[in-house]
């Protein structure tokens, strides 16, 4: 045997990533350009049906560009492990001579961090080049002033508050993360089996916890989720940071679970092994 | 050294074990044939060698490290050739400058000597190339990587004629001694007279495991016309204008190259013959 490490090398995992990234170039950029495509589309009609006015635009394209961060982390988080979709393909990828750690992290390096920041810089683009083209002020343009209703309860006095927004954030990256343990789990057709499985288990979910008790226990949140706002003392301060805690615990919860997945995967897969 | 250790495994779904109990030893050096009939766990034994499936009992060690931990030192040192292999549609210098630096002893001369072995050369774009001579690429690629351990899975599906003569060619030049390649297939004709060793498979486990020398010193593999020479013959098998024959050779009998059709039938039809020996 030679002299190659066994332990973790970031400098292996960054070749991991250059590896995958030249090997898949083609697919890579058809998703980005399909991505772009329809995001930029999208954003061009709604933009036709309200360019007289520039509010409007803002907060219809807010809503859809909210609604579309949700679905594409979700289907980059399906995505992360399409390099094991087909048996020649996860022979590659498994006999590539680095740990199975480096992998791991080089595919969520790939989707998740850099998908992110591409689903990001997606939705600026088509609204900036959307905004421009019909020669209004850009949605993202309005952010800072969001900000300030959102981060803070007054504005004139910057007093902070937590933002619901970062909760909205938090369960994106949930909604990732799951998707992304079912990527590792069926590399093949992940988003649809992920989409099945997550619905079946909130089906089953329903017939346990009886669906007037659920709308009580909503209503209830959304109560103390607006009143929030208005009362903003220790307690609900409290209950927020330990929500926001206990995020801080589930979503490195869900990516171990996915490692685990990942590091005993074989050529044939076994629903769990 | 690779050792199968006593493994059991079943396929998801198939409540058949391709390997019950099932134990093989490898020393370096050398080129291995792995026949079996269809199905009886050639491939498998392979992909379990390779640490791409985990035994459900048993492990496989190389040099005492389990195989299925996939650590890189083990896997920069084992090179799988795949019935049906990926490479990505991009020029063959890309791959090679991504790939390579995986494998420490990579030759870049190695590499364009296999490839002119193929009749190809090293700037080829894999995407614009037939299917066959993609293969040739990635076997040239393989043999390479100077790997201590190199399986291949069926090497010569998909080969044309020239190919697969040129496929034995390139396998001997990149034979050295601490170098162990292990060939599975079922076109025995493929591997003539390039192979060390022999390890036959079924279900049941190895029905052979021998060298081609400790073959050619104890049977005789002839071909007659006629059956007059089959007495005392171990194995007659009529084939188009005579008879394969094996039977015993003494020490004045002269050595014969194996025919290993004609071994194979022989094997699975005796198995005591080579369990005893």
């Amino acid at each position: 045997m030679n002299a190659i490490s066994d332990k973790f090398s970031l400098k292996r995992m960054w070749t991991v990533v250059g590896h995958y990234c030249v090997a898949n170039a083609r697919d890579l950029l058809i998703r980005a350009a399909v991505m772009f495509g329809l995001i930029f589309l999208i954003t061009l009609l709604l933009t036709k049906v309200v360019n007289e006015d520039p509010v409007a635009r803002a907060s219809m394209i807010g809503l859809f560009f909210v609604m579309a961060a949700g679905l594409l982390f979700t289907v980059i988080g399906s995505m992360t492990f399409s390099s094991y979709s087909s048996k020649p393909k996860r022979i590659a990828a498994m006999m590539l001579p680095a740990t199975k750690l480096e992998k791991f992290l080089a595919m969520s390096l790939i989707y998740v961090v850099f998908g992110n920041i591409f689903v990001l810089l997606t939705l600026f683009l088509s609204d900036t080049l959307t905004a421009s083209l019909f020669g209004l002020r850009s949605a993202v343009s309005y952010l800072p002033e969001i900000f300030d209703n959102i981060f803070y309860k007054d504005p004139e006095s910057k007093r902070f508050i937590l933002p619901v927004s970062l909760g909205i954030a938090w369960f994106f990256f949930m909604s990732q993360a799951i998707y992304l343990i079912g990527s590792a789990m069926w590399p093949k057709l992940s988003f649809l089996k992920t989409f099945i499985v997550i619905n079946v288990f909130q089906t089953v979910l329903s017939i346990f916890i009886p669906f007037y008790h659920f709308g009580d226990w909503l209503g209830k949140h959304f109560e103390f989720f607006f009143e929030y706002f208005d009362n903003i003392d220790k307690i609900y301060a409290l209950v927020w940071s330990s929500i926001a805690v206990s995020y801080l615990i589930i979503l490195p919860g869900l990516y171990a679970l996915a490692w685990l997945r990942f590091r005993n995967l074989a050529v044939a897969k076994r629903f769990l092994s | 050294m690779i050792t199968v250790n006593n493994i059991s495994y079943s396929y998801p779904g198939n409540p058949n074990p391709v390997f019950s109990d099932f134990t093989l030893k490898i020393n370096p050096g050398g080129i291995y044939g792995l026949l079996g009939a269809n199905g009886t766990g050639k491939s498998t034994l392979l992909y379990c060698i390779a640490g791409l499936l985990k035994p459900a009992q048993g492990s496989v060690d190389i040099n005492g490290t389990d195989t299925f931990r996939r650590l890189p030192s083990t896997l920069s040192e084992i090179f799988l050739v795949p019935e049906e292999f990926d490479m990505p549609a991009i020029p063959l210098a890309d791959y090679v400058k991504q790939n390579a630096k995986f494998y420490p002893r990579f030759s870049v001369e190695q590499l364009a000597t296999y490839l002119s072995h193929f009749r190809l050369t090293p700037d080829i774009h894999l995407g614009r190339l037939s299917m066959g001579q993609r293969k040739k690429a990635f076997i040239a690629f393989a043999l390479a990587c100077n790997t201590s351990i190199l399986l291949m899975d069926e090497p010569t599906n998909g080969l044309d004629i020239p190919g697969k003569v040129e496929f034995r060619r390139a396998v001997i030049s990149a034979m050295t001694d601490d170098r162990t390649i292990i060939i599975s297939t079922h076109q025995v004709r493929d591997l003539d007279r390039i192979l060390d060793h022999l390890v036959m498979i079924s279900p049941t486990g190895v029905v052979l495991d021998r060298s081609i020398a400790s073959l050619q010193r104890e049977f005789q593999f002839i071909f007659s016309q006629t059956a007059a020479e089959s007495a005392n013959a171990l194995w007659v098998q009529p084939a188009p204008g005579g008879f394969n024959i094996i039977r015993p050779r003494t020490e004045d009998m002269e050595e014969t190259d194996v025919n290993l059709e004609s071994l194979f039938e022989f094997a699975f039809s005796n198995p005591e013959i080579f369990k005893q020996s």
